[in-house]
């Protein structure tokens, strides 16, 4: 019923707010929206208040042969008093107002969730209190999805696959915020709200989250499948990061609380119910596609495709002895480049441009990544791809 | 205001000397050979020749950036995709540069770092090569001392000091987007900047150039303070100073103030780089927001020193073409002024979202005071012309434009200075709109009317007039154009600075790219004007627009090399219209209004 009701005050919205605006969903558009409709009302007036006379005198008094202009007086203290005075007041209540919205995205009520959220050359990073990451990637601006075990269609997709992060319907979060490398900004439009993200310090930003009626979600556009719940809104990266930042993008998804209960404990068991292969698959998608392929082309990184035991040509010789035949020389180089990225770089690409994933994977993921590798150059063993036994 | 009416009997004596021409020649006459003529120019002191080496320079910087923009348009007519096809295999599509500077097709990543390095190039030549010098060091240049009677600014080898300094600012930038250009975003944000191509000289090179620019923004600004104080012809007090001059001062304080800062961050980042001394980036122990604040503390001044010019110049073209006093002379004067110092305390509203609740509080307060002394000047243009006798020439199209499209430009920024919705409009293309509508659709549209207004002056050329409104109307439309739909996709959501984006903003990109096309055709007809008015233009009368100022009133078209046969004396205010037939026109296509029954104004 109450969705029903929010559709309703969504298709109220008069043909400005429409223009300007698209759905808010959190706790503060109405704020927001209220203070921007206004400022946009006091512009229109202010503009055609402006351009009417203007437009109106350049006509009036255009030159005419032998006419000389009239004289008029060349000030007035009274309207020149009163045109900075009538602004002043306007300006003070914009000012007021902003500060009022601004104040509750920042402040977090006492029940609020805690979200961290990581971000860094070119992905989000999130975790729930109960020690969950996101369990699902989607691709934007197409229908294809990928989960683990799913074969792609062919079509046209989005560059590459993005996070969804979950929350609960009418209950507020709380989003900590910090970056591994550069400066980013989470930045959710919905929401109204950004945040800058920095290495060095952690922001917060705060909203409740209104409705999850999967019908209002933000584009046709975002990757969903038909039939799942939830709302949909965009997350973009807002700060400039460097090559990737188009694609630094996430899905959040607002769930009735008990969807939202039931989400973040089965992701914060991911590992334990897949397959080797597919936990591997799965930290690939959630956190190595934006620059490592599957397919064998080349991104910011190396593909993973058929890299398993070749020797990888180094860009600086370190004088160690790798022996990249055997599975635990080359394990031993992988493993290290998910701790240390910059200890050997692969010949042609730069360094510096991963970070560290040191203490952020559990051993089943770890050791799914390998098996995943093995899976990519067709000697994936029938252990890697056993499911396990479901924990009583 | 007062004027002063003493010599006046003298000043008309010196109309009927100049208007014979005197023995002098005009500055432009070419020396006896090619060669003999370049060195003149490579090596003189005259303000108008050094004025003129500047316009000619920043138009080509002009030309750079604006090639860069079209290129930014281009690539975003359509998002970038990945297209999967039957087998699997991948594909990018909708990446025109990744195509174009790479041959054929790219991976996604590298056409996307192309991207980054064109948009970088965008702002750093048009903020820092175009519109930060543009009015200043061109007409600023050429007419300061014109205006004032004088023979030429304070320190005239300086000024040519600064051009040079200028062109070597340049070299630096040209030798680095030759290279392969940088991504680090004008902005130079840390710690992006200090870590992105670690150790290359080319990043080192283009932050080297904006340090050497400032320079040359210094000398000049140092330079116009001193000409102001020290230079205005007997009678000239500073009540009788065109607004020209007005603004310009206001502009020179701020680039003496602000300037070195952005050379000492500029360099700091350079030690950064170069010897990694933690000083922004957190890596060595640094601070990044340290870096903002800095940058900010130059660079919001500096917006300031891009619009402050362009309402120097429509302050003008607005009184001669409306033959009206300015209404609030004073109003508008103070105003450069309050402009100029308000500025200095708004930099934090750059940074709303990256820095502490209380400090965002009291920058957005502050920052809604600095809109009032622009609106001041808006209503005082607008009220200007109640009575006058506008001739709608091209330079007053293109002030009337600039009413139009600053009122836009001021009037969104209400959006961005309230707390709440700038976190939502931040770094998205409702900024990018805000500050085109202000730093183009002002600065820019200021500019490109007051080259028609002072291109006679300058060049001794009338330009054609049917070609002139032709450009501007194409110029108006293509600007809104481009930038009206970059309002509404930013408050959709679209952030600013990407390759690629989601389908629902393709509408509004395309209709963007469309004006950015017609904006270009526009400016290509004022240039093929501005050729033709060179070769094969009409002599230009001394004082075609019936101005009063000293740079129409007591100088020919072009100027002689001294500038005047004698020191002129100021026996009337800039605007008095009311009272002053225009001396070097004919007086019946001036008249003048029949004094009221109080008889004399003053």
């Amino acid at each position: 019923m109450k969705s029903t009701l929010m559709l309703t005050l969504a298709s109220e919205r008069d043909w400005l707010t429409k223009l300007w605006l698209k759905p808010g969903n959190s706790d503060l558009s109405p704020s927001v929206d209220g203070l921007f409709m206004f400022i946009m009302w006091v512009c229109i007036i202010s503009f055609v208040a402006l351009m009417v006379p203007m437009c109106y005198w350049a006509w009036r008094w255009r030159r005419k042969p032998g006419v000389a202009p009239i004289r008029t007086p060349n000030h007035n203290t009274f309207l020149e008093v009163s045109w900075v005075v009538g602004p002043l007041i306007v300006v003070t209540f914009i000012f007021f107002w902003g500060f009022y919205g601004y104040i509750n995205s920042q402040v977090a009520k006492g029940n609020a969730i805690n979200i961290d959220v990581t971000g860094y050359k070119w992905n989000w990073d999130v975790l729930y209190p109960n020690g969950a990451g996101s369990g699902q990637t989607v691709y934007l601006d197409d229908l294809l999805v990928t989960k683990p075990g799913e074969t792609q269609k062919t079509g046209q997709r989005g560059n590459a696959p993005v996070k969804v992060i979950v929350v609960p319907e009418g209950v507020p979060v709380k989003f900590q915020l910090k970056s591994k490398d550069v400066m980013h900004s989470f930045y959710i439009p919905d929401m109204r709200l950004k945040m800058d993200l920095f290495p060095n310090r952690y922001t917060s930003m705060t909203f409740t989250p209104q409705n999850s009626d999967p019908a209002l979600s933000a584009a046709g556009s975002i990757g969903k499948k038909p039939g799942e719940k939830g709302r949909d809104h965009y997350i973009f990266c807002a700060e400039y990061c460097g090559t990737s930042h188009s694609e630094m993008a996430a899905i959040l998804r607002v769930l009735p609380m008990d969807e939202y209960m039931k989400t973040v404990e089965e992701w914060g068991n991911m590992a334990d119910k897949l397959s080797l292969v597919d936990v591997g698959k799965y930290v690939h998608a959630q956190r190595c596609a934006t620059c490592h392929s599957v397919d064998g082309s080349k991104g910011t990184g190396p593909s993973w495709k058929g890299f398993y035991l070749q020797p990888v040509p180094l860009s600086v010789d370190t004088g160690e002895k790798v022996d990249f035949s055997t599975e635990a020389g080359w394990n031993t180089y992988i493993l290290e480049s998910i701790n240390y990225p910059n200890a050997k770089i692969h010949a042609g690409y730069a360094a510096g441009q991963m970070p560290s994933f040191m203490g952020q994977l559990k051993e089943r993921e770890l050791a799914g990544v390998v098996a995943y590798f093995r899976e990519l150059a067709g000697k994936a063993t029938d252990e890697d791809r056993k499911t396990p036994e479901p924990k009583q | 205001m007062a004027s002063i009416t003493t010599g006046s009997k003298a000043h008309h004596d010196d109309h009927g000397h100049g208007s014979h021409h005197g023995h002098d020649d005009s500055y432009l006459t070419p020396k006896s050979s090619l060669w003999a003529t370049i060195v003149d120019w490579a090596t003189t002191v005259d303000h108008k020749k050094i004025g003129v080496m500047y316009l000619f320079t920043i138009l080509f910087m002009f030309f750079i950036g604006g090639v860069a923009a079209i290129l930014v348009r281009l690539e975003l007519f359509e998002p970038t995709r990945t297209i999967v096809d039957a087998a699997g295999a991948t594909s990018i599509k909708g990446h025109l540069l990744g195509s174009v500077f790479q041959g054929g097709s790219v991976a996604l990543d590298q056409a996307n770092n192309t991207y980054n390095r064109v948009f970088t190039l965008h702002g750093l030549v048009m903020v820092f090569l175009v519109i930060v010098p543009s009015v200043p060091a061109s007409l600023g240049n050429f007419l300061i001392p014109l205006m004032l009677g004088a023979k030429d600014v304070a320190f005239p080898r300086l000024n040519l000091l600064s051009w040079y300094i200028y062109v070597l600012g340049s070299l630096f930038a040209i030798a680095s987007a030759l290279a392969g250009g940088v991504d680090t975003g004008w902005t130079f944000y840390t710690p992006y900047s200090t870590s992105t191509e670690e150790g290359h000289w080319r990043v080192l090179f283009m932050i080297g150039a904006a340090f050497i620019l400032g320079f040359s923004s210094i000398l000049t600004g140092l330079n116009f303070v001193v000409t102001v104080h020290k230079l205005r012809a007997p009678g000239m007090g500073w009540f009788d100073m065109p607004l020209f001059i007005w603004g310009m001062y206001g502009t020179a304080i701020i680039q003496v103030l602000a300037t070195p800062v952005i050379g000492i961050t500029l360099l700091l980042l350079i030690f950064e780089r170069v010897f990694h001394i933690g000083i922004f980036d957190p890596r060595m122990g640094g601070d990044p927001v340290l870096f903002q604040h800095f940058f900010w503390f130059y660079s919001h001044p500096v917006v300031y020193v891009m619009i402050l010019p362009g309402m120097a110049c429509i302050s003008e073209m607005i009184a001669v073409f409306c033959r009206k006093k300015v209404f609030g002379y004073r109003a508008v004067a103070f105003s450069s002024l309050a402009i100029a110092g308000i500025s200095f305390i708004v930099w934090g509203h750059h940074m709303f979202t990256s820095q502490g609740e209380l400090s965002a509080v009291i920058f957005s307060a502050l920052t809604f005071l600095v809109a009032l002394p622009s609106a001041v000047k808006v209503f005082n243009w607008i009220g200007t012309l109640y009575g006058a006798s506008i001739d709608l020439k091209t330079p007053m199209l293109y002030a009337l434009g600039f009413l139009f499209l600053f009122s836009i430009g001021g009037l969104t920024g209400l959006f961005l200075g309230a707390l709440s919705t700038d976190l939502h409009l931040h770094d998205t293309y409702f900024v990018v709109a805000h500050f085109h509508y202000v730093m183009m659709g002002s600065t820019l549209i200021a500019f490109v009317g007051a080259l028609h207004m002072y291109w006679p002056k300058m060049f001794g050329k009338m330009y054609n007039e049917f070609w002139g409104k032709t450009g501007f109307w194409l110029v108006f439309l293509g600007f809104n154009l481009t930038f009206f739909p970059q309002f509404i996709m930013g408050a959709h959501g679209m952030p600013r600075r990407y390759a690629s984006y989601v389908d629902e903003f393709t509408i509004y990109h395309q209709l963007s790219t469309v004006g950015s096309l017609v904006l270009l055709v526009g400016f290509l007809v004022h240039l093929g004007n501005f050729i033709h008015s060179l070769l094969a233009g009409p002599k230009a009368p001394p004082n075609p627009w019936g101005a009063l100022t000293l740079d129409w009133t007591d100088t020919a078209s072009p100027p002689i090399t001294h500038n005047f046969h004698h020191e002129p004396v100021v026996t009337h205010g800039p605007y008095d219209f009311d009272d002053v037939v225009p001396p070097q026109t004919n007086p019946v296509d001036f008249p003048i209004s029949a004094a009221p029954g109080k008889g004399k104004a003053h």
